[in-house]
C-alpha cells in the first residue's frame, strides 16, 4: 500500500456495526451498551481527565475525530473495576499506579515549564513535552520513580485497547465485531455475511 | 483460621489440576480443588468482546526483567477455574519423539526422563476425551493421528492463502487438529466460525476444562473452592507436607491434606514453592536441588502479515486453522538446533493494534490508524518455536509484596542465540510463503506463548524438582503437575502434552495417596492398641 493510493478514511463508509446491536447475544450487548455509554469512575479526577483527553488528542489526532466513546470515562471505570492491576513489562507498579501519577506528573511539568495545565497548552507545546520524554525520560525531580517512558507506552497500549474496542473504529476498518449467535456461513473467498461490511470497490487497490 | 481435611487438595483448576482432580474424586478419593479466581458459564459469563475477555488473563503484579522479558499478562496466563485452557486456540498436538530427547538428539538443552512411549497411550486417549477434529490422514502421524471427530469443513479466506503459499513453495499443509467440536456432542454445539476463541468461546464449541474435567469432578464430589488465593503450603517435622492455606473473602483458611498437588502454572507454582521456605526448607519447599523456578521456557510466536489485493477478512474463522510440521526440525539444515511449525492466525483488532505498537513504539495516532485501515487485507500466520532451556531464566521471589502480603513473583527472561537463529528462519520462510501466495510482507511482529519450565522433572534430585510424575524428590506427599515439570519447550503447542501428562500423574497419585491413607490408619490403629 503507497501513500498515493492508501484510502484516507474508510474503505466502508456506510458500514455500521452497531446497527446489528439487537441481534448479538445478551451478555455481549450489555458490554458494549456499557462502553459506549460509559458512565463515570470514582478513580481520576476532573484534572486528570482534562490531561488525559489532551493526551489522547496529541496521540491519536486523527482517530479521535472517528471516535464515539469517552476515553476518559472507559479508562476511569477499567481503572475503578481494577482492571489495570498487573505491571507492564520491566515494571514494579501497577498500570494503574503508573497512569495515575503520570499524568499528575504530566500537569507538573506543563505548569513548571509553562505555568499552564497541560490541556491549556497549545499543540506544538503539548507535543514538544511529550517529545522529550522518549528523549531524556521526563525532568526527574517529576519523573521519579515512574518515568516518563514507561507512562507513555503504558497509557498508550491501554488507550490502544480502548480505541479498537470501539464499534465505531470496528467500522471504519470494516470488522463485523460480535459473531455470535450467529457466526460466520459465507466464508470463502469473494464470499460474505449480509450483516459484514459491504465488500468494497476493489478498483481502490 | 478455618480447618478441614481431605485426602488431596489441589492448587489450581486448569487444564492440569482438572484432570487430576476428575481422576482422583472417580477414584473414591476426598478431593479439593482450588482455584485463584472465579468460576464462569460460558453462555452467561462470556461475551464475543476482546476487551471484556481480558478478564480470563492473569491479572496480579508480576515483574518481568531480563533482556527479553515476557509479557505474562495474555497468552502465557489465565485466571479462572479452567485456567489458560479456557481461552487458548486449541491446536491440540503431540510433541514429537526427539523433543523428549534433545540432549541426545541435538545436543542441546536436556532430555527429558520419559520418550513418546511413556506419553503415547495418554495422547490416545485425550484425543478421545478431549474431542479432537482433525483430519482423516495426518501428514505428520507422530504429532496426531486417528482423530475421533472430522476434520472443520469450512476453512477461512486467511487460511486458504496460507495453504496456498505453503502449496506453491513445496510444504506439506493440513487443517489443525483442534479440540474444537466439528460435529454435536451432547448438549454441545459444533463452531459456527465465530473468531472468538481466544475470548473463551460462548457457544462452548471449544473443548476446555470448563466443559469437561471440571463438571465430571463435581460430579464425582470434588469440592471446588473458586476466588482462593493458596499463599503457603506447611510441613511437619517428618518432612511431610501437611496443610495449604489460603485466603477467601480476606479470610485464612487451612486446608490438611494426605497429598498435595500444585497444578498452578509455571509462575504460581514455583512462587508458592519458593514462598513456603522454613526452617527445614530454608530456600524454599522441594528446592534441595536449587532449581525451583530455573529453567523457565516460553514458545515464539511471531506473526507476519502480508496486504493483499482483495479482501481476506481474518476476523472470521477460529484462528488457527492450519499448518505445517515440515519445519518443525529444519535447524540441522541450517546450522541451528531444532526449529519451529507455521499456522495461520487470525487475529482481532485490540490484539493486532496492540502487537503493532509492541513491536514499533512510533506506532500511534496515524500511523497506527494508516495500518489498521488496511485491516481486512491483511493475511496472517505465525510460527511457533522452540526455546532452548537456560538455567538463568527464572521466577524468583522480589521483595515487593502484594495485597496479601505475600512476595510477588520476579520473572528473568533472556533469548539464547540458537532461539533467534530460529526466529530468523521462521521469518524468512514466513514471508516466502505469503509472497508465493500471492501478498507483499509488510510487518513482522514478535511475540510469544506458552509458559512451561521452573520445576523440570529428572530422576535425579540434583539436577531436576520433580519425578516423571511431578513428585517432588524432597516432600514425597508434594506433587506438581502442568507444564512447570517440562524439561524443553518443543514447537508443539503444549496442551495436549499437559492433559496427557496430568492423567499419567492422577494414576500414580491415587496409588500413591491409597497406600498413603492405609500406612496412616494403620499407624493409628497401633497407637490405640
Amino acid at each position: 500500500m503507497t501513500k498515493q493510493n492508501h484510502p484516507s478514511k474508510t474503505y466502508y463508509p456506510t458500514y455500521d456495526v452497531i446497527s446489528q446491536k439487537n441481534e448479538w447475544d445478551e451478555a455481549t450487548q450489555s458490554v458494549i451498551f456499557e462502553r459506549v455509554h460509559s458512565k463515570e469512575g470514582n478513580v481520576l479526577s476532573a484534572t486528570h481527565k482534562r490531561t488525559l483527553q489532551a493526551l489522547s488528542k496529541c496521540l491519536f489526532p486523527s482517530h479521535l475525530g472517528e471516535h464515539t466513546l469517552s476515553i476518559s470515562m472507559v479508562l476511569d471505570q477499567r481503572i475503578t473495576n481494577k482492571k489495570l492491576s498487573t505491571f507492564p513489562r520491566e515494571a514494579r507498579f501497577t498500570k494503574e499506579d503508573i497512569i495515575i501519577q503520570g499524568l499528575e506528573n504530566t500537569e507538573q511539568e506543563s505548569i513548571h515549564q509553562y505555568h499552564l495545565p497541560f490541556f491549556q497548552l497549545d499543540k506544538n507545546d503539548q507535543l514538544s513535552i511529550m517529545e522529550a520524554w522518549k528523549e531524556i525520560d521526563g525532568d526527574p525531580r517529576i519523573w521519579n520513580p515512574i518515568k516518563s517512558h514507561l507512562f507513555h507506552s503504558t497509557l498508550t497500549s491501554e488507550l490502544i485497547k480502548i480505541i479498537y474496542a470501539d464499534p465505531h473504529i470496528w467500522s471504519t476498518i470494516g470488522f463485523a465485531g460480535p459473531a455470535y449467535p450467529r457466526g460466520y456461513y459465507a466464508f470463502g473467498p469473494h464470499q460474505f455475511d449480509e450483516w459484514e461490511a459491504k465488500p468494497h470497490d476493489e478498483n481502490l487497490l | 483460621m478455618t480447618r478441614t481435611s481431605c485426602d488431596v487438595c489441589i492448587v489450581g483448576a486448569g487444564a492440569a489440576g482438572s484432570v487430576v482432580a476428575a481422576h482422583l474424586a472417580k477414584a473414591g478419593l476426598n478431593v479439593f480443588l482450588l482455584d485463584a479466581g472465579p468460576l464462569r458459564d460460558p453462555q452467561q459469563d462470556f461475551a464475543s468482546d476482546e476487551l471484556e475477555m481480558e478478564k480470563l488473563f492473569w491479572d496480579e503484579p508480576r515483574i518481568s526483567e531480563g533482556q527479553d522479558p515476557l509479557d505474562l499478562y495474555r497468552s502465557t496466563s489465565g485466571k479462572g477455574v479452567g485456567g489458560s485452557a479456557v481461552h487458548y486456540t486449541a491446536q491440540l498436538l503431540r510433541f514429537h519423539p526427539t523433543d523428549f530427547q534433545t540432549k541426545t538428539s541435538e545436543q542441546i538443552g536436556e532430555d527429558w526422563p520419559i520418550s513418546y512411549q511413556d506419553v503415547e497411550p495418554y495422547y490416545k486417549q485425550m484425543t478421545k476425551t478431549l474431542c479432537l477434529s482433525g483430519p482423516s490422514t495426518f501428514p505428520w502421524k507422530k504429532f496426531g493421528n486417528h482423530f475421533p471427530y472430522p476434520a472443520h469443513h469450512d476453512l477461512s479466506n486467511n487460511t486458504l492463502k496460507f495453504r496456498e503459499g505453503l502449496e506453491r513453495a513445496g510444504y506439506q499443509h493440513s487443517v489443525s487438529p483442534l479440540a474444537i467440536l466439528s460435529a454435536p456432542k451432547g448438549d454441545r454445539h459444533p463452531c459456527i466460525n465465530r473468531g472468538f476463541c481466544e475470548e473463551g468461546c460462548m457457544p462452548d464449541a471449544k473443548t476446555t476444562p470448563l466443559n469437561t474435567f471440571i463438571p465430571e469432578g463435581l460430579k464425582a464430589g470434588v469440592t471446588l473452592i473458586s476466588e482462593a488465593t493458596a499463599y503457603r503450603i506447611t510441613t511437619n517435622e517428618e518432612g511431610k507436607a501437611t496443610s495449604v492455606l489460603y485466603i477467601l473473602d480476606g479470610k485464612h483458611h487451612e486446608i490438611e491434606a494426605t497429598t498435595i498437588v500444585l497444578a498452578a502454572y509455571a509462575i504460581e507454582t514455583p512462587r508458592l514453592l519458593l514462598a513456603s521456605a522454613s526452617e527445614s526448607f530454608p530456600n524454599g519447599l522441594a528446592n534441595s536441588s536449587g532449581l525451583v523456578g530455573k529453567y523457565l521456557l516460553t514458545n515464539m510466536n511471531d506473526h507476519v502479515l502480508a496486504i493483499f489485493p482483495e479482501e481476506i477478512r481474518m476476523y472470521r474463522g477460529n484462528p488457527v486453522q492450519a499448518l505445517t510440521l515440515d519445519t518443525y526440525l529444519c535447524g540441522r539444515n541450517y546450522g541451528f538446533k531444532r526449529g519451529f511449525l507455521m499456522n495461520s492466525y487470525g487475529l482481532r483488532p485490540i490484539r493486532l493494534a496492540t502487537l503493532f505498537f509492541e513491536n514499533d513504539t512510533e506506532c500511534v495516532g496515524e500511523r497506527l490508524r494508516e495500518r489498521m485501515l488496511d485491516y481486512n487485507h491483511y493475511v496472517s500466520i505465525a510460527m511457533l518455536g522452540e526455546v532452548i532451556p537456560q538455567h538463568h531464566n527464572a521466577v524468583t521471589l522480589s521483595d515487593q509484596k502484594d495485597k496479601y502480603g505475600c512476595p510477588i513473583p520476579k520473572v528473568t527472561f533472556s533469548h539464547h542465540q540458537n532461539d533467534e537463529s530460529i526466529r530468523e528462519k521462521a521469518k524468512d520462510v514466513m514471508k516466502s510463503v505469503l509472497k508465493n501466495a500471492g501478498g507483499t510482507p509488510l510487518y513482522h511482529l514478535k511475540a510469544h506463548a506458552h509458559l512451561m519450565g521452573g520445576c523440570r522433572m529428572g530422576n535425579n534430585s540434583t539436577n531436576s524438582v520433580v519425578t516423571s510424575y511431578g513428585q517432588t524428590h524432597d516432600v514425597d506427599n508434594l506433587f506438581v503437575v502442568g507444564s512447570p515439570t517440562f524439561v524443553t519447550a518443543p514447537s508443539a503447542n503444549p496442551t495436549l502434552t499437559v492433559y496427557s501428562l496430568a492423567q499419567r500423574s492422577a494414576e500414580y497419585i491415587e496409588t500413591y495417596t491409597k497406600q498413603a491413607k492405609e500406612k496412616n490408619d494403620s499407624n493409628q490403629q497401633s497407637k490405640m492398641n
